[in-house]
C-alpha cells in the first residue's frame, strides 16, 4: 500500500480509497478502542467517532511518522474524550486515593493471549485501565499521562503503581486457576 | 517509557489484539462523512439562490419601469383625476409623452374605452327615448367603420343591435353610481377626437370622433360645423374655463415632457447605486452550538472537554466572557423598490471575547488533537488558578462582504434589515484549549477561515437632507459556520450584537 498515495486520495475524499484506509487499520485500531472501553458497543462507538477525525483531519499529516501511529494517536485521543463525556464512565474516572492496592515490583510471565489479558485490564477500575494503557501500552510516560488527563505527574504515577499490583495479581490468581484446571498442560 | 519486563510484555502481547468491527461502523463513518459534503453543497445552492433571487427581483423591477410608467399615466387620465386637472391635458400628454407610440396608443384606446363607457350613463340619465339612444348608438357606431386602431377597438365590442346596446346601456347605467357632467364628457370625448387626430387627421375620423359627444348632438346636423368646431378643440382659444387655468403655461406639451422628464430622472435616481460608509460597535461574543442562544457562554475552543478530571480543582470549561467588537466599513445601496433597497459592502470587523487563563509557561510543547496536530508551542498560557488569573482577550480580525435588505415600514420610518455577510478571518491571537498541556495555546491555523454570518436588524433615520442621510442601526449578527471545525466538543458559533452608524450620500 502507497501510504502517500492513499492519503492523498482519501484528503480528495476519494470514497474507494477512504474504504481502503479503514479496511487496513479498523481491526488493529478497534483493539485499541476495546482497550479504553467496557464493551465492544462502546469500542465500535470509538472507533467510528475516531475514523471520522482521521478523515477530516488527513489534511494535517505531514508524512513524518507512520500512518499506523498517527491514526493510533487519534483514537486514544478520541477514547479518553469519550470516557470524560459519557455518564457511564466519567462517575468513575477519578484518581483518588479511596482504593489503595499494594504495589508490586513483580514481573510475572504472561502466558495468556493477548484478548485475555486486554479482558483483565477491563476489569481494572476505568481511571485505572486509563493510565495502565497509556503507560504500559502507548508507551506515555507519566508527564505526558499527567497532561492528557489534567492530573499530577505523581498522581499518574502511583494509580499505575496500583493498576499494575492489582492487574498482576489477577494474573497470578489467574495462573494458578489455570494451573489448577490444567488449562496450561499442553503448553 | 516502561522499561519493566512486564511492561515490555504487555506491550508486545496487546499489539496483536484485532477485532473484525461489524459493517455498521463503516456504514456510520461514511455517513457521517458524507453529510459533512453535503452540509457545503446546501450553503453553496442557498448562496446561489440567493443571488437568483436577487437578481431576479433587480431585473424585474429595473424592466418593469415602462410598464409603470404607462400604467400611472393611463391612471393619469381616469375620469377620477380629470376632474382636478385640465381635461384636454392628459390626451395631449399622452401623445406627446415619450412613451412609444404603440403605447399612446394604448393610452387613446383606454380613453376611447373610457369616453364610450361615458357616453352611456350621460344618455340614460339625461332620459332619452329609446330612438335616441339607437340614434346615438348609429352615431358612435359610425366610429367602428374607421381604420384608426382605437377604432378598431372599439368596433372589438362588435356591431350589436339596437336592443342588445340599448341592455347594455342600461347595465353600464345601473353599474356607474356617480354619473359625471356633460361637460365633462364632452371633453373627455374631445380628449379622444384629439387623439384620434393624432393617429389619423383624415376628415371622416374627425367627423365620425365628433359624433360621439352626446352634449353636442344637436350640433352634429351638418358636416360644416362639425369641421369648423374640431380645430377649435384643438386650438387653445377654445378650452373651457377649467382648461384656461393650464393656458397659463406657455406649452403645454412641453411641460408634460419635462415632467415626464423629471420622474423619469427620479426614477433613474432611485436605481443609483448611492455610496456610504457605517461604523459599528457593540458586544461579540463565542457561543456553543445555537445561533442567539444568549445563555451560559461556555468553553472557549474547548478540546477536550467534559466533566473535570475527578478529585482535581480542575475543570476544563472555562466561561467565556462579552467584551467590545468594532467595525467600519463602505457599503453601496440601490432602491429595488419604494419600500425595499439592497446594500452591499465591504466591512472590517474587530470581534473580541475574554476569557480568564494562568501564568504564562515558556516550555516547548507539541500539540496534537483534532484541530492542531504536531504544532510545536514555545509557550503557553496554563489554566487559571484563582488568586493568579488574569484576563486574555481573544480577537477576531474579518474583512467580510456583506449584502443586505432592508425593508421600509410603511406607517413608521422604520427599515427591517436582514442579511449575509461572508467574513473571511484575516488573523487571530485566540487561544484554544488543550486538556493535554493542560492550559491555552495560540493556533490561527486551526481557525476555520470562511465565515458565513447572519444579520438581523432596524434601521431608524435620524438625519435626512440632501446631501446625506444617518442612520442608526441597531443589529444583531452570529455565524453560521463554526470556530473550529468540527468537533464533537467544540461547536462553537460567533455572535456579535450592537449599534451601527450608518452615513449614506445622496
Amino acid at each position: 500500500m502507497d501510504t502517500q498515495k492513499l492519503v492523498k486520495e482519501c484528503i480528495r475524499e476519494v470514497p474507494a480509497a477512504q474504504r481502503q484506509l479503514y479496511d487496513h487499520f479498523a481491526e488493529s485500531m478497534l483493539g485499541v478502542c476495546y482497550r479504553y472501553t467496557k464493551s465492544m458497543d462502546d469500542a465500535e462507538d470509538v472507533l467510528q467517532d475516531g475514523f471520522v477525525k482521521v478523515f477530516k483531519n488527513l489534511g494535517q499529516y505531514k508524512y513524518e511518522g507512520e500512518l499506523g501511529a498517527w491514526i493510533r494517536r487519534i483514537m486514544v485521543t478520541t477514547a479518553l474524550n469519550f470516557l470524560k463525556k459519557n455518564s457511564r464512565y466519567n462517575h468513575d474516572f477519578s484518581f483518588d486515593n479511596e482504593n489503595l492496592h499494594p504495589v508490586t515490583y513483580d514481573n510475572p510471565e504472561i502466558k495468556m493471549t493477548a484478548k485475555e489479558l486486554a479482558d483483565l485490564v477491563r476489569q481494572l477500575p476505568i481511571g485505572y485501565q486509563t493510565i495502565f494503557n497509556l503507560h504500559a501500552v502507548e508507551g506515555f510516560s507519566h508527564v505526558e499521562i499527567g497532561k492528557m488527563l489534567g492530573i499530577n505527574e505523581g498522581t499518574s504515577r502511583s494509580q499505575y503503581a496500583r493498576a499494575r499490583a492489582l492487574l498482576i495479581s489477577w494474573i497470578k490468581k489467574n495462573d494458578e486457576l489455570n494451573l489448577k484446571t490444567g488449562v496450561y498442560a499442553g503448553k | 517509557m516502561p522499561e519493566n519486563e512486564f511492561e515490555r510484555k504487555v506491550s508486545s502481547e496487546m499489539q496483536d489484539l484485532k477485532f473484525k468491527p461489524s459493517e455498521n461502523v463503516w456504514l456510520r463513518v461514511e455517513e457521517r462523512i458524507k453529510k459533512k459534503k453535503k452540509r457545503r453543497i446546501f450553503v453553496v445552492i442557498f448562496l446561489l439562490g440567493g443571488l437568483l433571487l436577487l437578481g431576479y427581483w433587480q431585473r424585474s423591477n429595473l424592466f418593469g419601469d415602462s410598464e409603470n410608467e404607462i400604467a400611472k399615466t393611463v391612471q393619469k387620465d381616469s375620469p377620477g383625476e380629470k376632474q382636478n386637472e385640465n381635461n384636454s391635458k392628459p390626451s395631449i400628454e399622452a401623445n406627446n409623452s415619450s412613451i412609444n407610440t404603440q403605447n399612446s396608443q394604448t393610452t387613446n384606446q383606454s380613453e376611447i374605452k373610457k369616453a364610450d363607457d361615458k357616453v352611456n350613463p350621460e344618455e340614460s340619465t339625461n332620459g332619452k327615448t329609446v330612438n335616441e339612444k339607437l340614434e346615438s348608438e348609429k352615431k358612435s357606431s359610425v366610429i367602428n367603420n374607421g381604420n384608426d386602431v382605437s377604432k378598431n377597438k372599439i368596433s372589438q365590442k362588435g356591431n350589436p343591435s339596437s336592443d342588445q346596446l340599448s341592455k347594455k346601456n342600461e347595465k353600464r347605467s345601473a353599474k356607474r353610481k356617480e354619473p359625471s357632467s356633460k361637460s365633462e364628457t364632452s371633453k373627455n370625448i374631445g380628449a379622444v377626437i384629439i387623439s384620434n387626430d393624432k393617429v389619423d387627421n383624415s376628415p371622416d375620423q374627425l367627423k365620425n370622433a365628433d359624433l360621439v359627444t352626446p352634449g353636442k348632438q344637436s350640433q352634429v346636423k351638418d358636416s360644416s360645423n362639425i369641421n369648423s368646431t374640431l380645430p377649435v378643440i384643438n386650438s387653445k382659444e377654445q378650452v373651457s374655463p377649467t382648461d384656461q387655468k393650464q393656458e397659463k403655461k406657455p406649452d403645454v406639451n412641453s411641460n408634460t415632457t419635462e415632467k415626464s422628464k423629471n420622474d423619469s430622472t427620479k426614477k433613474n435616481k432611485s436605481h443609483q447605486w448611492k455610496v456610504g460608509v457605517n461604523l459599528q460597535v457593540g458586544s461579540s461574543n463565542t457561543i456553543e452550538s445555537k445561533l442567539l442562544h444568549w445563555g451560559q457562554s461556555y468553553a472557549q475552543l474547548n478540546y477536550a472537554t467534559g466533566s473535570g478530571v475527578g478529585g482535581t480543582s480542575y475543570n476544563p470549561y472555562h466561561e467565556v466572557s462579552s467584551r467590545m467588537s468594532y467595525g467600519f466599513g463602505v457599503f453601496a445601496r440601490n432602491d429595488l423598490s419604494k419600500r425595499l433597497y439592497l446594500n452591499l459592502g465591504v466591512n472590517y470587523s474587530l470581534l473580541r471575547t475574554g476569557v480568564r487563563v494562568g501564568n504564562q509557561a515558556n516550555t516547548s510543547q507539541t500539540i496534537t488533537n483534532p484541530f492542531s496536530y504536531g504544532v510545536a508551542l514555545d509557550r503557553f498560557y496554563r489554566t487559571p488558578v484563582n488568586d493568579s488569573s488574569k484576563e486574555y482577550i481573544n480577537k477576531y480580525h474579518f474583512l467580510g462582504l456583506q449584502s443586505e435588505i432592508g425593508w421600509r415600514f410603511s406607517n413608521w420610518p422604520l427599515v427591517l434589515n436582514f442579511g449575509l455577510t461572508y467574513n473571511r478571518l484575516l488573523t487571530t491571537n485566540a487561544l484554544i484549549f488543550d486538556s493535554g498541556l493542560p492550559g491555552f495555546y495560540q493556533d490561527k491555523d486551526a481557525f476555520l477561515k470562511n465565515q458565513l454570518f447572519i444579520t438581523a436588524g432596524l434601521s431608524i433615520p435620524v438625519i435626512n437632507n440632501k446631501k446625506y442621510s444617518l442612520e442608526l442601526n441597531p443589529f444583531v449578527e452570529g455565524s453560521l459556520t463554526r470556530v473550529l471545525p468540527r468537533s464533537d466538543t467544540a461547536q462553537l458559533n460567533y455572535t456579535n450584537f450592537g449599534l451601527r452608524l450608518r452615513v449614506l450620500f445622496k
